[in-house]
C-alpha cells in the first residue's frame, strides 16, 4: 500500500518535469509569459491591429489626393518611361553599367522567375504546375522587341493577365530590371 | 511538562536543508526554465486564417522569400505580404479554391487578412531585419528550414541570451549575401577564414551594449 502511493507520487513528479511540453513540441495555444514585465505596451506596432481607427489597422493609408516626400512622379521618362509626347522610351533613361544589369538578374530572379522562368522563354513554375504561359520574353519578337519604356510599364502596371509589380519593386530596381530583359536575348549578358 | 515532543528539535534543520537544499533550487530551476521564452515560446504554430503553405511556395515551387516578404532587407520588419501579392499568381492558378475563400473576400472587400503572428520580440526590445539580412546572417539561421514548414512555428527562443550568443561569435551564421534566402546552402570547409574575410569586409559591429536593442 504505501509502496504504490510513493511509487505514484514519483510518478507524478516526473510527469510534470518531463511531461510539460518542452522545446521541440509544438502548440497553437499562444505563449504564456509567467511574468509579462513590459512584453505587451499600449503602441502600435508594424502590420498590428488597431481597436481605435475605422479599418482596423495600426498602419494608415495615405490621405487621398497627396503625396509622401520623395514620392512624387514628375519625371515622365523616369517614372513612366515615356517622353514628354507620351511615347515610350526606346531606351533606359539612366547609366546602364554591368552593376546595374547584375542587380536587375538578381531581381528577376526573384519577382519574374516564378512565372516567366529563369531563360525568358515565359515558362517557370507556374507553367509547370498549371500550363499557364506567360509572355515568352525571348521567344517572341513583339515582346522581345518592345522600347525599354515599355517594358518598364508592363512591370510597373501590369498588362493582361499580369499584374503591376510597383509595390514591391521600387523604380530603380524596376529599371534593373527592364535593363537585364533587354539582355535575356543575349543570353544575360549586357 | 514537555508542551513539544522530542522529535520538533528536528524541525529548524529540517526547514533548513528543505528550503536551501531541494525548494530553492528546484523553484530557482523551474522559474530559469519555464519562464523562460525557451520553453514558453518556442514551437508556437497557430492556425492560420488560410491554411498557407510555405513548404509548398518556398520550398517545392522555389519562390523567393523576398517575393512575399518584400521589405526584408531595407526596413526593420520582414512584412507579411498584402493579399494583392498571392492575387498576382491566385488570379491565374486554383481561382475558385475553396481554401482561399479569405483570400478572395479581403480583395474584394479591401479588407487585410488577419495573419496570426508568431515571432513577436517584447515591446521594449528592437530587432531591425535589414541591418542582418544585409550583414549576411541567412533566415534560416533566425526561423529555422521554412521551406520545409507545412505551417510556421517559431524555431528560435529569440531570447536576449539568444541574440547575444551570436553578437558575441557570429561568424558562423554570416554567409554569402546572395545565398541569405537559400534555406539549405552549407558552408564549406574554409568557411572559417571566408567569414573572417566578409567580416572586416564589410565591418561588421554586432553590439552588445543595451541601447543597441533597448531604447
Ligand atoms: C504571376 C505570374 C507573373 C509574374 C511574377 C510576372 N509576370 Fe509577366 N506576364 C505574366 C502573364 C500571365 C503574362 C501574359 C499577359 C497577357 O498576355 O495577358 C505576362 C506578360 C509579360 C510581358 C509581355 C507584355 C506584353 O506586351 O504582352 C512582359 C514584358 C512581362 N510579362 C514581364 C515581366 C517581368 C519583367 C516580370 C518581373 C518583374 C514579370 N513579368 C513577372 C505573368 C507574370
Ligand atoms: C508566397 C508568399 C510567401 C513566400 C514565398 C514566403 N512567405 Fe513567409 N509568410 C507568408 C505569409 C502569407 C505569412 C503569414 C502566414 C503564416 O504565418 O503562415 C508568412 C509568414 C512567415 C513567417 C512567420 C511570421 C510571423 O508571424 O512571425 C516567417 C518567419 C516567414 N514567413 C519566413 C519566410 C521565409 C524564410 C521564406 C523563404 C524561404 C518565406 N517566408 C517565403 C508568405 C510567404
Ligand atoms: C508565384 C505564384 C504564387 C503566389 C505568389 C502564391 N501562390 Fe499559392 N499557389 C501557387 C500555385 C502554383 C499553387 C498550386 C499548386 C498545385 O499545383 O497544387 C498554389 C496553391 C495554393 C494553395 C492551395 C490551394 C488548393 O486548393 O490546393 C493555397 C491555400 C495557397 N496557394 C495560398 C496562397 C496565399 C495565401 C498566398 C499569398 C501569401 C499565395 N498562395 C501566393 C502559386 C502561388
Ligand atoms: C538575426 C535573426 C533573424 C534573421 C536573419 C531573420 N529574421 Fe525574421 N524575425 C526575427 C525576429 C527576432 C522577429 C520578430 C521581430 C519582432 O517581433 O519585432 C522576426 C520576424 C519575422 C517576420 C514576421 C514579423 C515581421 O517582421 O514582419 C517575418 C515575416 C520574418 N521574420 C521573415 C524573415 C525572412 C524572410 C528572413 C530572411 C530574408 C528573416 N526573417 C531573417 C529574426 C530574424
Ligand atoms: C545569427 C546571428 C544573429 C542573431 C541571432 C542576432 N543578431 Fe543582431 N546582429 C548580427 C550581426 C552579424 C550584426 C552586425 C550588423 C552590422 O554591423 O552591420 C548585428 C547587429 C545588430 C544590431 C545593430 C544594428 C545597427 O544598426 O548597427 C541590433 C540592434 C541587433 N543586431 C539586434 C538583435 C536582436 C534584438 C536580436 C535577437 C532578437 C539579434 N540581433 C539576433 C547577428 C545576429
Ligand atoms: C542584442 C540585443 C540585446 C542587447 C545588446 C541587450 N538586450 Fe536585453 N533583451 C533583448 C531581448 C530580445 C529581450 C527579450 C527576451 C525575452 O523574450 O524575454 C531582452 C530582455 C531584457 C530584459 C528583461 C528580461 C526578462 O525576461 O525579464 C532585461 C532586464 C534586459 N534585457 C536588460 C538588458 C541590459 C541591462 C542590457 C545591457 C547589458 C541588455 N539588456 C542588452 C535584447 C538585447
Amino acid at each position: 500500500m504505501m509502496h504504490s502511493t510513493r511509487r505514484l507520487m514519483a510518478l507524478a513528479v516526473m510527469l510534470m518535469v518531463f511531461g510539460g511540453c518542452m522545446r521541440g513540441c509544438t502548440s497553437p495555444r499562444p505563449p504564456i509569459h509567467p511574468n509579462p514585465n513590459m512584453d505587451l505596451q499600449p503602441k502600435y506596432k508594424a502590420q498590428a491591429e488597431s481597436a481605435f481607427f475605422y479599418d482596423g489597422m495600426t498602419m494608415r493609408q495615405p490621405v487621398e489626393h497627396t503625396v509622401a516626400r520623395g514620392e512624387l512622379e514628375r519625371d515622365p521618362a523616369i517614372h513612366e518611361g515615356r517622353a514628354t509626347d507620351g511615347t515610350f522610351l526606346a531606351d533606359i533613361p539612366m547609366t546602364v553599367d554591368a552593376e546595374v544589369v547584375a542587380r536587375g538578374a538578381e531581381r528577376y530572379g526573384i519577382y519574374c522567375t516564378p512565372c516567366h522562368g529563369a531563360k525568358g522563354d515565359g515558362r517557370g513554375m507556374l507553367y509547370e504546375r498549371a500550363q499557364i504561359e506567360s509572355g515568352d520574353l525571348v521567344g517572341d519578337p513583339r515582346i522581345a522587341n518592345l522600347p525599354a519604356g515599355e517594358l518598364f510599364d508592363v512591370i510597373t502596371n501590369g498588362k493582361g493577365l499580369m499584374q503591376g509589380y510597383r509595390y514591391p519593386v521600387p523604380l530603380k530596381d524596376r529599371w534593373a530590371i527592364t535593363a537585364y530583359v533587354r539582355t535575356l536575348r543575349q543570353g544575360g549578358a549586357p | 511538562m514537555q508542551i513539544f515532543p522530542h522529535w520538533t528539535n528536528r524541525v529548524p534543520v529540517v526547514l533548513l536543508i528543505g528550503f536551501f537544499g531541494v525548494v530553492g533550487p528546484s523553484t530557482t530551476f523551474l522559474v530559469w526554465y519555464y519562464f523562460s521564452p525557451e520553453f514558453t515560446d518556442v514551437g508556437y504554430q497557430p492556425t492560420q486564417p488560410i491554411p498557407y503553405d510555405h513548404a509548398l511556395h518556398a520550398g517545392e515551387l522555389a519562390i523567393d522569400c523576398r517575393y512575399c516578404h518584400a521589405q526584408v532587407e531595407v526596413s526593420a520588419v520582414a512584412s507579411v505580404p498584402p493579399s494583392k501579392v498571392c492575387m498576382n499568381c491566385h488570379s491565374l492558378v486554383k481561382r475558385d479554391s475553396p481554401q482561399l475563400a479569405v483570400l478572395r473576400d479581403s480583395v474584394a472587400n479591401n479588407r487585410p487578412i488577419r495573419w496570426v503572428r508568431i515571432h513577436n520580440v517584447p515591446d521594449y526590445a528592437y530587432f531591425d531585419h535589414s541591418v542582418h539580412v544585409r550583414a549576411g546572417v541567412g533566415c534560416v539561421s533566425c526561423h529555422g528550414n521554412i521551406a520545409e514548414m507545412v505551417v510556421v512555428q517559431q524555431a528560435e527562443p529569440l531570447s536576449m541570451a539568444w541574440c547575444l550568443d551570436c553578437h558575441r561569435n557570429p561568424e558562423p551564421h554570416l554567409r554569402p549575401r546572395d545565398q541569405v534566402t537559400n534555406m539549405t546552402w552549407q558552408p564549406g570547409d574554409d568557411h572559417a577564414a571566408l567569414a573572417a574575410a566578409w567580416r572586416s569586409e564589410l565591418g561588421l559591429a554586432p553590439p552588445e551594449s543595451c541601447s543597441a536593442c533597448h531604447r
